[in-house]
């Protein structure tokens, strides 16, 4: 809502200035966006009239148009190009000269400049006729600003334009889309009467029995009330300069007085109007002039003014005006073009209704890319009472501007007054919510000043309360709350102390996840890991990036159970709605998301690229809302900085394991274990699934379950890394996290410090490629029982010294008894069984 | 044996101990020092040597003599132990250098991790909230439109609905899987390489379920236990306000609750505003809790974060789920209050929404108005990153681009 200073002053004496107003208003919840000053900005452009146009020699869509700006017995013309063609001679013009700021609309957003002499296909230009985009007026930019014809001519534009204009970022307060909703906030804040315009139009005479006017509301569940005023003997014509202004300064565009006059009663009162043209209202069989408000019947079909979409279909829907015959405006929301006031006009039926909100908003929404002025209102509600003032006002206008005459008195349905609401309000009340108490003297005050009527509290049992009667165009006034806060605002926020609770502690919700997620995001960090946040929205193709396994055969299997965890081949949850088909599912994998930002990252940096994320990712289910897992994705590049000699030392898959290792402990995730899987998306040797209940002695014999699948880690596949731009070696680890909390846990067990020495020894096997070293390890552990303390990994070779297709793993072995200290036949003993059963279980020999 | 005799032995002592004092001096090195010693006075050096002589002294002359030479042994022992000083000294010392580095090298390179920046204000605020005894809990982002909109006092057809330009999801219900997976979807267990092992059973030990007193609550994501009726449609959440719903759904008051997450808007995005973007909510029920108290705890959070000084200021505010509503903003912790380009010259700044819960709301979750009041304020991280480190795009937050991010550490 734009609301002109000049026009405000037509209902209160405001002198304070604009940026004071506009402040009061918005502590007020009244927020204003933006203090427009009309003409401040319009140096070097003054009102011309045009005295002709030609056609440009060289250019058929330009025209040189000769503009006088004489004055004060001067003679000033000037010739300038324009490529307009909404003016005529003898139309009153801005003309900007050279130095003249403009608003330039040809770039997005649109840039101010200053008017240059130029030269357009050969002519010189000597200035510019403007339109009211250009002054920064409006957002019309279909024509040039033509003036009222009355406007002084040679003047400069300031001063016969130049205002000033807040604009309102109306959220709530409906009221106040209108000049005397914002007039009557404006007078309650700075405590001043408001003056509202006298509406007392007299019929001229009672209406024939040939001028039919009868009004019948046949749904009344979307139309409370309809009020219309027959005038007649118009004179269509444009408005006086007063009145385009206003209309200008409030953004609509000034089109004839009957129109203006309505458009200008809406923004006066915040009632829509419409005018009809009297004479093309059909009749229905019986002869009768009649309006009838009522749902269209299928099939119905509407030409309306809006050009965007001329014939609307219409269905049971839409609520209609309809003459005897047929739909002639659609309620609330536009007119139809048969029935439109036209130049040729004499008799109008002006329309004051009032429609539900919901059905005018569900109709504009129909048929419209975006709401009318009237819709807006509409939607908005207003109050039924404004009816009959509003249809009043428009008709002494007309009276007043365009020579008509009123005929008859208004034709008023309303069959069911509305019940206005009656509040009590508990003085406590106010302290019980704000934490502050009032006194009677304020809570009357901020009410007189509101226009509240009330009767105050009687005393007694009974009659402690205020009872209050909201005034009728304060519809979002419905409830004691609703009056604590008119108190409070107007009174002033600034009122309300700061305080704490005083009762008793809730009972604290546990949040486990969330604090599982904070540990884990904490030991990475600590661990060189970059915590990100990427989007929830992505497109199939993008998802697509990274692979799913076509689970065919035995080790696809696994890989699928690995899909279903952290990237389930499943039709992600998609939007009815996305703002571009780039973003139109939610992610059914945080994988993606991760590679892509690794990838950026790793264009400007060789190393230390290593990122992390607990997010979550979106998965259908049958019913109800989609499961939101959590997920944990890190990854890293192929190199880390802190190499010997100033190097980078290469990453590995040892370095994220050792990671995802420290994430697991941090969880007291045990009994896992990492078995080798063949996923499209990895490296097929060095990736593997993350499993519980995990068995090395079982040598692989021992069943995976799905639910035992917690992820997988391993070396990114090349193709599927270029195809996240990424030119170097990437490792990932990808963990379904609410399956790792569903295991974590916080209980440690407390081991006494050994008291006893212990003693190490270091031994050396030599295994087969093909047996996996933690068979051996647990070998090793298993055999040594109870002696063997731990058993550490602590060097590997492979080499010529070894045959073919082996290696050697040493192990640093911790032997210890918790009673006394091993003598040498013990650790002789023990080391014999355990060479033994390496060699039995997993064919290691003891080397050298 | 003569008085000769005996000063014959007393020079020579004398003579050797100059003799050998002077060698010692030009000992190089702990070798050198070694053969000295063993020279004289080693057990068969030069000094034991001549001490022997002494044997053949007569009684009266040895006196003397054995005195002159305990002194000279003496004398010679304390300077090869002074000696012996010196020169591991200057080893040590050659050892030491040998080890000199360039400590203007730089350090190998460290890689330290980080933090997001919205990660490190979320947990700030939650501290804050947590010293105030609130529990921060988070909720699902997809969400009915009941809880998103209806039982916030936006039924169907609410103007306030298009302030937030919602997204709607096309396919809730039965999801679908790829042809191509339906094997793996279908498969039971499976056994890792060669062996094609029947399906077992393994179940997880129960008693790690859930240990720690860290199982999610009704209020946790996807795993909603309330009663969830059919909620109409279903969108991205707009806010994190309908997890009040949820929450008062299943806890009854005092109820006091954080909850930080992500919402979505269908906007278009540009410097200023994401499609995605991070809220906090809190909300606080209570029978005896007023807008005060809000300002008391908004007042704490800012003065927690930016700094003692700042004072929060209520503006009247529109939003359907509170009444009275308010927006808040800080005094600019830049200028101090006195206008400058931060604040846009207001010495403000606009942090958030706020406001007492709205009666219709407690009325919808079942909770008697005249007998509860509650307050409820929401902000975004972003913003709030924006104003706190000067960002001035608020993209960056999800571009992810480590030179961004390590700014922030
Ligand atoms: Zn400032």
């Amino acid at each position: 809502m734009r609301v002109s200073l000049k026009w405000l002053r037509d209902y209160l004496d405001v002198t304070q200035p604009a940026e004071e107003i506009a402040r009061r208003l918005t502590m007020a919840g009244i927020e204003v966006d933006g203090i427009h000053h009309l003409g401040g900005s319009w140096d070097n452009v003054w009102v011309a009239r045009i005295q002709g146009i030609d056609r440009h020699p060289n250019a058929d869509r330009l025209s040189l148009v000769t503009a006088d700006y004489s004055a004060d017995g001067r003679e000033r013309t000037r010739r300038v190009v324009t490529g307009a063609t909404n003016i005529k001679v003898g139309d009153v013009v801005p003309l900007g000269l050279v130095g003249a700021r403009y608003r330039d609309g040809h770039t997005d957003p649109p840039q101010e400049r200053v008017l240059q002499p130029s030269t357009m296909r050969g002519i010189v230009s000597e200035g510019m006729v403007m339109s009211g985009f250009e002054l920064g007026l409006s957002e019309d930019h279909s024509g040039i600003l033509v003036l009222p014809a009355d406007t002084p001519v040679g003047i400069p534009l300031a001063e016969a334009l130049g205002d000033t204009v807040l604009e309102l970022d109306l959220k709530g307060r409906a009221d106040c889309l209108s000049m005397i909703g914002v007039a009557r906030e404006v007078g309650a804040l700075l405590n001043q009467k408001v003056r509202l315009p006298t509406v007392n139009p007299q019929p001229a005479r009672e209406r024939c029995p040939d001028e039919p006017l009868t009004i019948e509301i046949a749904d009344r569940d979307l139309c409370a009330r309809y009020t219309g005023v027959l005038v007649r003997n118009v004179h269509v014509g444009p408005s006086p300069a007063w009145m385009q202004e206003r209309l200008q300064a409030a953004g609509l565009r000034p089109i004839n007085n009957v129109v203006d006059v309505t458009n200008f009663v809406m923004l006066e009162w915040g009632q829509p109007l419409h005018a009809f043209d009297y004479e093309t209202l059909l009749g229905s069989a019986a002869g009768e002039g009649q309006i009838v408000v009522r749902r269209a019947r299928p099939g119905e079909r509407l030409l309306t003014l809006a050009s965007e979409r001329p014939e609307l279909e219409l269905t049971q829907e839409h609520l209609v005006i309809a003459d005897g015959e047929r739909p002639v405006a659609l309620a609330g929301v536009i007119g139809g073009a048969d029935t439109e006031v036209r130049d040729t006009t004499t008799a109008v039926l002006i329309e004051s209704a009032n429609f539900l909100p919901v059905s005018v908003r569900r109709t504009a929404r129909a048929f419209l890319a975006r709401p009318t002025e009237a819709s807006r209102r509409f939607e908005r509600g207003i109050p039924p009472e404004h009816t009959m003032p509003a249809a009043l006002r428009a008709a002494q206008l007309m009276v007043e501007l365009a020579g008509a005459e009123m005929v008859g008195p208004p034709v008023d349905a309303y069959p069911e007054p509305r019940a206005r609401p009656v509040i009590r309000l508990a003085p406590r009340e106010l302290e019980r919510l704000l934490g502050v108490s009032y006194d009677s003297a304020t809570i009357e005050g901020v009410f007189d000043r509101l226009g509240f009527t009330y009767e105050k509290p009687q005393g007694g049992s009974s009659g402690e309360d205020y009872i209050v009667h909201p005034p009728v165009w304060r519809l979002d006034v419905e409830r004691a709350a609703d009056l604590v806060e008119e108190v409070a605002r107007i009174d002033g926020y600034d009122k309300i102390p700061a305080t704490l609770m005083r009762g008793e502690p809730p009972v604290p919700l546990p949040n486990g996840a969330m604090l599982w997620e904070e540990a884990v995001r904490d030991l990475l960090a600590a661990n060189g890991f970059a915590d990100i946040l990427t989007y929830t929205l992505t497109s199939r193709e993008r998802l697509a990036r990274f692979p799913h396994t076509d689970g065919r055969n035995a080790a696809g299997k696994l890989a699928a159970f690995v899909d279903d965890r952290v990237a389930p081949p499943v039709e992600p949850v998609t939007l009815a709605n996305p703002a571009s088909q780039d973003e139109d599912v939610l992610r059914t994998s945080a994988i993606p998301s991760l590679l892509e930002c690794l990838g950026a990252n790793l264009r400007h940096a060789d190393r230390d690229v290593h990122l992390m994320e607990l997010s979550r990712i979106y998965l259908r289910r049958d019913q109800g809302l989609p499961e939101e897992r959590r997920v944990f994705t890190a990854g890293t590049g192929a190199f880390r900085s802190s190499g010997a000699d100033w190097k980078r030392q290469e990453n590995d898959f040892y370095y994220v394991k050792d990671v995802l290792e420290a994430v697991l402990e941090r969880l007291g995730i045990t009994g896992h274990g990492y078995v080798p899987v063949q996923h499209p998306g990895f490296h097929p040797y060095q990736a593997a699934a993350v499993v519980l209940n995990h068995r090395p002695e079982a040598a692989g014999k021992k069943p995976i379950l799905p639910e035992e699948v917690l992820g997988v880690i391993g070396q990114v596949e090349e193709e599927v890394r270029r195809a996240f731009g990424i030119g170097q070696r990437c490792f990932l680890i990808a963990m379904d996290f609410d399956r790792l909390i569903e295991h974590a846990t916080t209980r440690r067990q407390y081991q006494p410090l050994p008291r006893t020495p212990a003693v190490l020894e270091d031994l050396s096997f030599i295994l087969k490629e093909d047996v996996p070293a933690e068979r051996l390890d647990s070998s090793i552990r298993r055999a040594g029982a109870p002696l063997v303390e731990s058993v550490a990994l602590t060097d590997t070779y492979r080499g010529d010294r070894l045959p073919e297709g082996t290696r050697s793993l040493t192990y640093t072995v911790v032997y210890r008894a918790p009673d006394h200290t091993l003598t040498n036949e013990e650790v002789t003993a023990v080391r014999g069984k355990i060479v033994q059963a390496a060699e039995r279980q997993t064919g290691a020999r003891l080397r050298g | 044996m003569t008085t000769s005799e005996k000063s014959v032995l007393i020079d020579d002592l004398h003579a050797l101990e100059r003799e050998a004092l002077a060698k010692l001096a030009t000992v190089p090195d702990e070798r050198g020092l070694e053969e000295w010693r063993v020279e004289v006075l080693g057990r068969r050096g030069t000094l034991a040597e001549l001490l022997r002589g002494l044997a053949t002294l007569s009684p009266e002359a040895r006196p003397a003599a054995g005195a002159a030479g305990n002194r000279v042994k003496g004398a010679l022992e304390a300077a090869y132990a002074e000696r012996q000083r010196g020169l591991r000294a200057q080893s040590r010392a050659r050892e030491l250098e040998a080890e000199r580095i360039d400590v203007t090298l730089p350090g190998r390179g460290v890689h330290l991790g980080q933090l997001h920046p919205i990660t490190q204000l979320r947990r700030e605020v939650e501290r804050v909230f947590i010293r105030l005894g609130f529990s921060v809990v988070d909720g699902p982002e997809v969400e009915y439109d009941r809880y998103n909109f209806t039982l916030l006092n936006m039924p169907p057809d609410h103007p306030a609905r298009d302030i937030q330009d919602t997204f709607y999801v096309a396919n809730v219900g039965a999801p679908s899987r790829a042809p191509a997976t339906a094997a793996a979807a279908a498969a039971g267990a499976v056994s890792p390489g060669d062996g094609a092992a029947p399906a077992g059973t393994d179940p997880l030990p129960p008693s790690e379920r859930g240990a720690g007193g860290h199982v999610p609550v009704g209020v946790d994501g996807g795993k909603a236990k309330m009663a969830t009726p059919a909620g109409g449609e279903v969108l991205l959440r707009t806010q994190t306000s309908p997890m009040q719903i949820r929450v008062m759904e299943c806890q009854k008051p005092p109820i006091r609750v954080l909850i930080p997450g992500r919402v979505y808007r269908n906007e278009a995005t540009d410097a200023a505003h994401e499609s995605q973007f991070s809220q906090v909510e809190g909300l606080c029920v209570d029978e005896r809790t007023t807008m005060g108290d809000l300002r008391g705890c908004l007042t704490f959070m800012i003065r927690t974060l930016f700094g003692s000084e700042r004072e929060v200021r209520f503006r009247c505010g529109y939003f359907p789920f509170v009444e009275p509503g308010a927006e808040f903003d800080m005094s600019c912790h830049v200028c101090g209050g006195q206008g400058c380009r931060t604040c846009k010259g207001t010495g403000w700044i606009e942090i958030g929404g706020c406001g007492m819960v709205h009666p219709i709301v407690l009325e919808n979750v079942g909770l008697d108005p005249s007998r509860y009041s509650g307050w409820a304020f929401g902000f975004g991280f972003e913003r709030m990153a924006l104003i706190r480190y000067g960002v001035d795009d608020i993209r960056l937050f999800y571009g992810n681009d480590l030179r961004f991010l390590q700014q922030l550490r």
